[in-house]
């Protein structure tokens, strides 16, 4: 199966600054650090590209390596990062050659690379026509015997100084799980909010300005679900009866569709009586909030109720930019966006708060920001969903 | 003396600014905590009004146990007073006496409280009526909005 090409040097980067802001790496070697452009291919012993050795240099000093992975199946970005041993290339191939003309004199070879003979443990590879001559070990310069895999009995780990094929010993399971998390890290770091960001130089004050911890967790309903351009998109109404919270809380819920109904109408579908003789929504009705969704949207929007919401309910619709009329005792509202501290101390719990839009008092109504989901109770919530083609 | 305690915790929470906006922040005063009682000497909670010279910006309601239940504005956007109302309306017991009186012509009333009709979220100033003819009866104001209370508890409302 051919290798998938992947670039995560961009994602790699990012680790990097992640470990560096943390002070999980030495301050002094690694603040301005610049993360080289090229590296050295590292192969798996079955010829498969696997990671790339990558120089870190301040004023063009090498101060540290790092490895960034060039196949998925290695599951994350940054493989390594090292300091204190001296990764120069050039100067490896030529001790390398040197060692290998000691070994043998007469040894012929077209091509020399780096292998990961037992990762991360890395040797260099002399091939003539494709096919390996010698393979000495980095650093002590030891022939690397010829494989054991044949030999080794089943679920045999490798012996101490053996070249195994990381790739080809790797479960089928482990490997798509692995690809899978690659995939994910790369997805989210290579995102178009970090776009403008230069990753390749460790810098700590402006990677924290950039990614600053997040301590909550806020969102509000947008015209669409690309909420970065444009302005909060929900509009309050108050009910224009003492009684009608539910035609109110519909409406808006309706508006927020571009479905612009009055009151009067919606009381009217929903038997909520006149604006001269009005009345509440009976207990046990409630599956008339979802008809009129449906039938006043012409089943553009396909509605449903959940009478007993959690605030992990209200989080995920609101996260998908859906407003949901939130049904307490005696009451209803329109819910239109979430907060929650994301930071928990033992014994408390972290406040979660709903954006209301109360139509009460009548006529008026109020936006409350927030609202305590921690000591309110809630009844039925009312969620629609706008079918696509 | 709970009172202070109670705008104390209102203004703290006005400042720290993830209730109310900037604006809010900057041009909101705090008032006098006012209980939220039903029946009439029971407490409930905490209704703290933010002013913004004679309108009503929005109100804190905390718990007795001072607990934030919610911040709600009556500013549809930041800086919008056009729809806040007067805050004689929710703050002063004379203008909500004269809101029933102005619909019961010739009744007598009793002493305005704070109150909510049936549920917490149906805030509203309860008022105690003698009717002209004979009888009582609760009345509510919410704003402009004077009403009946209803005694039913099955309905959304």
């Amino acid at each position: 199966m051919a290798t998938r090409k992947v670039d995560a040097r961009r994602a790699a980067a990012f680790q990097l600054n992640t470990l560096h802001a943390t002070d999980a790496l030495p301050a002094d070697r690694f603040e301005g650090a610049r993360l080289g452009a090229q590296g050295t291919p590292i192969y798996d012993i079955n010829g498969e590209l696997l990671f790339r050795r990558v120089p870190l240099t301040k004023k063009g000093e090498v101060v540290a390596f790092a490895d960034i992975a060039a196949h998925p199946a290695l599951g994350d970005a940054l493989i390594a990062v090292s300091h204190g041993v001296e990764w120069d290339e050039r100067r490896i191939l030529k001790e390398a050659i040197t060692a290998a003309k000691k070994k043998r004199r007469a040894l012929r070879y077209d091509t020399v690379r780096f292998v990961a003979y037992s990762f991360p443990k890395v040797a260099v590879q002399f091939l003539s026509k494709g096919e390996e001559v010698l393979m000495l070990e980095w650093l002590t310069w030891a022939q690397v015997p010829p494989s054991r895999y044949q030999e080794r009995k089943k679920d045999e780990p490798p012996s101490n100084f053996e070249r195994w094929s990381f790739l080809d010993e790797m479960p089928a399971a482990t490997k798509r799980a692995r690809v899978k998390r690659f995939d994910e890290i790369l997805r989210q770091w290579d995102a178009r909010r970090f776009a403008r960001y230069r990753v390749d130089i460790l810098d700590k004050a402006k990677f924290l300005d950039l990614v600053r911890f997040r301590l909550v967790e806020t969102y509000e309903m947008h015209y669409s679900s690309h909420a970065g351009d444009h302005q909060v998109c929900f509009e309050l109404r108050g009910q224009q009866t003492d009684v009608w919270c539910v035609a109110a809380s519909v409406q808006m819920l309706l508006l927020f569709y571009r479905y612009d109904y009055t009151q009067v109408r919606l009381a009217d579908e929903m038997d909520l009586g006149t604006l001269n003789n009005p009345n509440g929504l009976p207990y046990g009705d409630e599956q008339k909030v979802v008809d009129t969704i449906e039938a006043l949207s012409s089943n553009q929007l396909d509605a449903d109720m959940n009478p007993s919401p959690t605030f992990t309910y209200y989080r995920d619709e609101l996260r998908l930019n859906r407003p949901i009329i939130s049904f307490i005792p005696g009451h209803s509202r329109a819910c239109a966006g979430f907060t929650r501290n994301l930071l928990a101390f033992p014994g408390f719990t972290p406040f979660r708060g709903l954006l209301i839009y109360d139509p009460w008092p009548p006529n008026v109504g109020v936006i409350t920001r927030w609202e305590n989901f921690n000591i309110s109770s809630y009844r039925h919530a009312f969620r629609a969903r706008l079918q696509h083609v | 003396m709970q009172s202070q305690a109670v705008v104390r915790a209102a203004k703290a929470m006005l400042e720290q600014g993830s209730m109310a906006d900037a604006w809010t922040r900057q041009h909101g005063e705090v008032r006098k905590a006012i209980p939220v009682e039903a029946p009439k000497g029971v407490m409930q909670s905490w209704f703290v009004p933010v002013l913004h010279g004679e309108r009503l910006l929005g109100f804190f309601e905390l718990t007795p146990e001072l607990d934030v239940r919610r911040y709600s504005s009556f500013q549809k956007h930041a800086g919008d007073i056009e729809g806040c109302p007067p805050a004689a309306d929710w703050i002063d017991p004379e203008t909500i006496r004269r809101k029933v009186l102005q619909r019961l012509k010739g009744a007598v009333t009793g002493e305005p409280y704070l109150s909510f009709d049936t549920y917490p979220s149906r805030l509203a100033w309860a008022v105690p009526v003698t009717l002209a003819g004979g009888g009582s009866r609760l009345m509510f104001v919410a704003g402009d909005s004077v009403f009946e209370g209803r005694s039913d508890t099955g309905t959304t409302r």
